[in-house]
């Protein structure tokens, strides 16, 4: 072309690279969203194994001991009555521990309650995975976690 | 514990970034300036940086979500190839900015706490937010002349009023 230099017809390329670049990083971070958001429906419907908790010790207002819970699906405990595992302890805040299947194991995540979630006497900071045999302490109520 | 690293983010990362590459060349061409000029060193310092955070989270295995950083890192980038466009000798001072951020980001992620605790802050940071954007009436400053007194000038440093109430919310 008449009049355009070898420098201003890359400096052109250059921008319409820039253009093209930005809108691919654009196309392909939607990509990874809903890849991410079908990744999370995926494990919150994988194959898991079911365990349960077994109330080892308790204010008397939580019921009896030896009562028994099966986690098979994710589950809130609180003192809300919303949450599948209701504890009527002075103690437990409204939605105080969420237990959830993560990969290959149930997790339990302590969502900002007053009091705190203990796993083997360990606060909890960061979700933890529970095994056969840990001891779950919410509130006054310790339970017993048992996994096949 | 096996180590996970983020290939997702990272690719992320490198695409995020590959628009300020193609903006860094187009300056250099107009310019006519090497791609080794010392303007273009804040936006090197940045890539870096990015790069280096993304080290950090996989290393320490952090869970967080793989798209916030390179989203971020696109914004940081293309922010900073404007800045460098515009006023070059801002370019430094914006890099500081991307610095400070990135550290305030990693140990948010890796420290020993719940990002979810700033739940409990929500109300707070809503009021907090809606005061600073008040604050502007009555001390908002108008430093390059646009005629919107949309800044907050404090300790030497302006904030666009977006901005900050954009962190608080």
């Amino acid at each position: 072309m008449p009049g355009v230099t070898a420098l201003e017809a890359l400096a052109l390329l250059a921008r319409l690279a820039f253009v093209l670049l930005l809108y691919l990083f654009v196309f392909s971070a939607l990509i990874a969203l809903r890849r991410s958001v079908r990744a999370s429906v995926a494990l919150a419907n994988a194959p898991h194994t079911p365990a349960t908790l077994t109330l080892a010790e308790a204010a008397p207002v939580d019921g009896p001991v030896g009562r028994v819970v099966a986690i098979d699906r994710p589950l809130v405990i609180g003192r809300r009555a919303d949450c599948e595992i209701v504890l009527l302890d002075d103690a437990v805040s409204g939605h105080h521990a969420r237990i959830a299947w993560d990969t290959d194991s149930w997790r339990v995540e302590d969502l900002s309650s007053t009091n705190g979630t203990f796993v083997n006497g360990k606060r909890l900071s960061r979700p933890a995975r529970l095994r056969s045999g840990d001891a779950l302490r919410v509130g006054n109520a310790t339970w017993r976690v048992e996994t096949p | 514990m096996r180590l996970a690293w983020r290939w997702r983010e990272l690719g992320l990362i490198a695409l995020a970034l590959l628009p300020t590459l193609a903006g860094v060349l187009v300056l250099s061409l107009v310019w006519e300036r090497p791609l080794s000029d010392a303007r273009f060193r804040p936006i090197y310092g940045l890539l870096t940086v990015l790069f280096a955070c993304h080290a950090v989270l996989s290393v320490s295995r952090c869970r967080a979500d793989q798209l916030l950083l390179p989203l971020a890192a696109g914004l940081a980038g293309t922010g900073l190839l404007l800045v460098t466009r515009l006023v070059p000798e801002l370019g430094p001072r914006q890099f500081m900015w991307g610095v400070i951020g990135s550290t305030v980001m990693i140990v948010a992620a890796i420290g020993p706490w719940e990002v979810r605790l700033l739940e409990r802050y929500k109300y707070t940071s809503a009021v907090a937010g809606i005061l600073l954007v008040a604050l502007t009436l009555v001390l908002g400053v108008d430093p390059n002349g646009s005629g919107a007194r949309l800044w907050l000038r404090f300790a030497g440093l302006s904030f666009s009023r977006p901005r900050s109430s954009r962190s608080c919310s």
